[in-house]
């Protein structure tokens, strides 16, 4: 069969034109785009069919050798935490006071998505003080709020995200500059808050602004003022509250953001996110200044950063700046908050295409993983590994694949689902951690799931799709026998031989930011680690090697 | 091997260039042709060497229909072509559907267009429309013809043969044509439809009772346009690789959401799926004469609903399938009531032909359309009922819906209604211009869509079906 056909060579040539533009493209202009080699080699491989990557098998449960539970997943080498948790026990013990955590991060803290969650299970442990900190209105289309909804017009909003300079925000990093007409309403959707407190900018030439509790103004506030400051305005709300208003009256206001509080005592759980943020917010953006005259303000016990997710996508930044920039934001943070814990939360897992139906993990996410983790102890930091914690390698692609699905067709941001399980994977950790600073300290554990406590002092269990840490918390039962004071310097090595079970310890110990008040080693010797199986024989509890790393508690 | 990824593309030119050279032997043309097909198969999973030999049993039966003379021998043939075909389409959908073997991974490819194809060659000797070819090449170079293969659009293999027949040409307007084609079809894909599913669709969906019912509304609406730029997109691009090859596929789209009723909708959305419907499923279905109205709705019924089916084994799409069957139903009952009154009352005002005439029904369809996708697009009924309520609740907040997805939807609203005789214009116009001002366009839009659309390309929607 001949035909009159012939080759067709004006195609040809510009086809040909195409692949060597892009071939150029490639060698000498941007390595990541173009025609790179790798591609023809790919266009011609043939294979049989295979499985997906396997899951990555969760890692085994430690074999726990000595009595106190520890997390695999939050390093904490130098006991930055017992600070927090000795606050933690306080609220546990109806003691009062307010612990505040501040966590900074990227998109899915814009969302309060995980934060929401982790939010919700700690203060139904430890006591609900308020809804926290929210911005006054919505810079990026996914911010949100849990339990906050929102609405807002007039603002000039100005946020720290991509810039590389310092700029006057509020400890949110965002500011909301508005005229006579500029207003926020937040309607309160779960529960009624008492107080809230809005975060401002007083400077020279400043305005003014009221506040409207369900249509009724209950509080105005000058901005005024001979020099820049941030200014607070405490208003009590009446009783029943379903939506407070904001609404400048006067001149130009600078706003920052709203603390919404639930009486005087508890938990507050602050989210502060920015929409598409890097680790360089806190290094280069938010005003030395400002930023401590905020932090000294909310008093926090620990400020976790939770960056990495948009790094990702820049590898070589990650190769070369990341490690410095962290060591800088840390730096930044210290000299803002001196003496406040740190925890360094990595990124989840983010995936990318590879191909038909094939999602694999980012290489360069469990990079930044490994710098953070190494940064964290170099600088005395806490370390949570969230992408450990969820499944390490290729759990995007599972949680894609899941029904309902965990992770956005984006393959980064986390479903409600997925935040939950993120959520409730850190409150795990960090309840096993603060479970292990307990009985290092004589504290008594909840006795197991099996034996519930008493109805009085049962705590609703928040949902989870992962059996998580609030577990029945035994109301403080005063100590029928003489419980002395543990001693400040090496409190786990002052555990009693001998406790009468429910006691608990009359003072609670001092907290070591700076030095370990007891290291695992500690924990390790014979000495103690006979008096805490003595300790838990006397709870009624096992002993070594029984302790499931996933419910935090002591198994009987 | 996604048509939308860069390896697809060093394997097209690779293809094309020795199909070129061959030229002068349209015999040694179709070899490597079928060469091509039985690579790009193998491509995505070796285990799809074995199609050659379902292929070649609807060749014999071909060739059998040819010969047999009696009916029953003839009806025995046909059948044993549709039970192959149908059983080779069920037993790739259900595999994957039984989850706990996890088999998916199995057979990555869905092989629907190639047994419609298939049919659609015995069923045509069948019914006397043509005749079977005697080579087996020739029918391997069409059967397997891997532009269509994933996602359509679905060639009559007397066609395709037809043209496989005829002398290789690619004249210098037909390729600036093919260049442009690939170049539309990965602007719809990758800029349009894969952002729109990431950045709205897909997270909306995913969680409804996150959104307002002006969100979910608006996500409803990306959805339409989404699926349209996805899967004409799939076929711009098919298109434009098989006029390389010299091979002039049909077109599958022709401004859809204009259509005025359900039924011309139909005449302009996947419109080679609808035909084949048509033609090898409703045109045989049995109807009463006595009860036109009933017999024909009873027909689009059931057609839409295997047609539902197809897409998928589950109450989404048999409901998706059954709503628009019983919209068939009614607009076929309207117009014979029309019909009906004309022969009555003689003649009666025509309508008009002004768009703002043409609004209201228009407008009805498109939402009807819309309604219908979200059976298409949700998971399951749950979740419908989710994105149902989530549109009862009346709330108006359009927070987040950003101004770059407001701006995607606006440019996809106004390129889906653009005049197909734009783009001839647009293929005529670069037909003329140099051949490295060609290349240098192209290159350039390839590195802007590197630049712009993110990492990877989300798989076909129609390549899953």
């Amino acid at each position: 069969m001949k035909g009159k056909a012939s080759f067709p060579l004006k195609t040809a040539l510009a086809i040909a034109v195409t692949v060597a533009v892009l071939a150029f493209w490639h060698w000498r202009i941007d390595t990541a785009k173009g025609l790179a080699p790798a591609i023809v080699a790919d266009a011609f491989q043939l294979r049989w069919p295979h499985a997906p990557a396997p899951p990555v098998p969760p890692k085994p449960k430690p074999v726990i050798t000595g009595a106190l539970p520890d997390s695999p997943y939050l390093i904490d080498a130098t006991n930055q935490l017992d600070p927090v948790f000795t606050a933690l026990w306080k609220l546990e013990q109806h003691k009062g006071g307010l612990v505040t955590i501040l966590h900074y991060g990227d998109s899915p803290t814009t969302a309060d998505l995980i934060t929401g969650d982790i939010r919700a299970q700690l203060q139904a442990r430890f006591g609900d003080a308020g809804r926290g900190y929210t911005l006054i209105a919505k810079p990026w289309a996914w911010y949100g709020h849990r339990g906050v909804e929102m609405s807002d017009s007039g603002w000039k909003i100005h946020h720290g995200v991509g810039l590389m300079r310092q700029g006057v925000y509020g400890m949110g990093g965002a500011a909301f500059e508005g005229q006579p007409g500029a207003w926020s309403k937040f309607r309160l959707t779960e529960s009624e808050q008492s107080a809230a407190e809005i975060e401002y900018l007083a400077h020279a030439g400043g305005g003014s602004f009221a506040v409207e509790a369900d249509g009724k103004q209950i509080a105005e506030q000058s901005t005024s003022a001979d020099t820049q400051s941030v200014g607070w305005l405490h208003v009590d709300l009446p009783a029943g509250t379903k939506e407070v208003t904001l609404r400048v009256t006067a001149g130009l206001v600078t706003l920052f953001g709203l603390d919404f509080r639930h009486g005087t005592t508890g938990l507050l759980y602050d989210s502060l996110g920015l929409n598409g943020a890097t680790t360089s917010v806190l290094a280069r953006v938010l005003e030395p200044g400002l930023w401590h005259e905020q932090l000294a303000h909310a008093a926090p016990a620990l400020i976790v950063v939770n960056y990495g997710s948009n790094e990702s996508s820049f590898g070589n930044f990650v190769h070369k700046q990341y490690a410095d920039e962290l060591r800088l934001a840390i730096t930044r943070i210290r000299a803002a908050s001196p003496g406040t814990p740190i925890l360094i939360m990595s990124p989840m897992d983010r995936g990318e295409r590879s191909g038909l139906n094939e999602i694999e993990t980012m290489a360069t996410i469990p990079e930044i993983v490994a710098i953070q983790r190494q940064v964290a102890a170099e600088t005395h930091c806490a370390f949570f590994d969230t992408y450990d914690a969820m499944g390490g390698n290729g759990t995007v692609s599972r949680w894609f694949a899941d029904s309902p699905r965990l992770v956005t067709a984006d393959l980064l941001h986390p479903t409600p689902q997925g935040a939950a399980i993120v959520g409730g994977l850190f409150v795990d950790q960090f309840g096993l951690r603060y479970d292990r600073w307990k009985m290092q300290h004589g504290i008594a554990l909840p006795k197991a799931q099996a034996k519930p406590a008493p109805k009085a002092a049962q705590k609703p269990t928040p949902k989870s799709r992962l059996k998580s840490a609030p577990q029945p918390v035994p109301a403080p039962v005063p100590a029928p026998q003489v419980k002395p004071a543990l001693p400040q310097a090496a409190p786990a090595q002052t555990v009693p031989a001998s406790t009468a079970p429910g006691a608990v310890p009359a003072t609670i110990p001092a907290s070591h930011p700076d030095k370990p008040a007891s290291d695992d080693k500690n924990q390790t010797e014979p000495g103690n680690k006979e008096q805490a199986e003595q300790h838990n024989r006397n709870k009624g509890q096992a002993g070594p090697g029984d302790i499931d790393i996933h419910k935090g508690v002591v198994l009987p | 091997m996604l048509v939308s990824s860069a390896p697809f593309y060093v394997f097209l030119v690779a293809a094309c260039l020795l199909i070129w050279l061959a030229a002068p032997s349209r015999r040694l043309q179709l070899s490597l042709l079928a060469a091509a097909n039985l690579f790009f198969l193998a491509r995505f999973s070796l285990i799809y060497l074995a199609l050659p030999l379902a292929a070649t049993a609807d060749f014999c039966i071909g060739l059998g229909l040819a010969r047999a003379k009696g009916k029953p021998a003839r009806l025995a043939l046909v059948w044993l072509s549709v039970l192959l075909n149908v059983s080779l389409m069920m037993s790739l959908k259900l595999i994957p559907m039984v989850s706990h073997l996890h088999l998916g991974w199995l057979l990555p490819l869905s092989l629907s267009f190639y047994c419609f194809q298939s049919l659609s060659y015995t069923l045509d000797i069948y019914l006397g429309e043509m005749q079977p070819t005697r080579n087996l090449l020739d029918y391997l170079a069409a059967a397997l013809f891997f532009p269509s293969m994933t996602a359509g659009p679905i060639p009559r293999q007397g066609n395709l043969l037809g043209q496989l027949a005829r002398p290789f040409s690619l004249t210098p307007e037909r390729g600036s044509r093919a260049l442009a084609l690939i170049c539309v079809g990965l602007v719809k894909k990758l800029l349009i439809a894969d952002y729109l599913s990431n950045n709205l669709v897909g997270r909306v969906f995913d969680t409804p009772a996150l959104y307002s019912s002006a969100e979910i509304l608006i996500a409803v609406y990306g959805y339409a346009l989404q699926l349209f730029f996805d899967f004409s997109g799939y076929t711009d691009i098919a298109r434009g690789a098989a006029l390389l090859l010299g091979i002039e596929l049909q077109e599958n789209f022709r401004t859809p959401y204009l259509s005025t009723n359900i039924s011309d909708f139909w005449r302009r959305w996947h419109i080679t799926f609808s035909e084949w419907l048509r033609d090898y499923l409703f045109d045989l279905l049995p109807k009463r004469r006595q009860f036109p109205v009933l017999s024909y709705s009873y027909a689009f019924f059931v057609t839409m609903i295997l047609g539902g089916l197809w897409h998928g084994i589950s109450w989404n799409f048999a409901i998706w399938g059954a709503l628009h069957g019983a919209a068939l139903g009614v607009v076929f009952a309207w117009k014979r009531h029309g019909e009906k009154r004309k022969r009555q009352r003689g003649a009666v005002p025509v309508p008009s032909s002004a768009w703002w005439a043409k609004l209201p029904a228009g407008l009805l369809t498109f939402h009807f359309v819309c309604f219908t996708w979200i059976f298409f697009r949700a998971p399951n009924l749950e979740t419908v009922g989710a994105m149902l309520r989530g549109l009862g609740s009346l709330t108006f907040s359009v927070g987040n819906i950003t101004p770059i997805v407001a701006g995607v939807l606006l440019l996809a609203s106004i390129a889906h209604c653009l005049p197909s005789n734009w783009f001839d214009r647009f293929a005529l116009t670069a037909a003329r211009t140099p051949f490295w001002v060609q290349g240098v366009a192209v290159a350039g839009l390839i590195l802007l869509i590197q630049t712009l659309a993110g990492r990877g390309s989300a798989p076909f929607v129609y390549g899953n079906f």
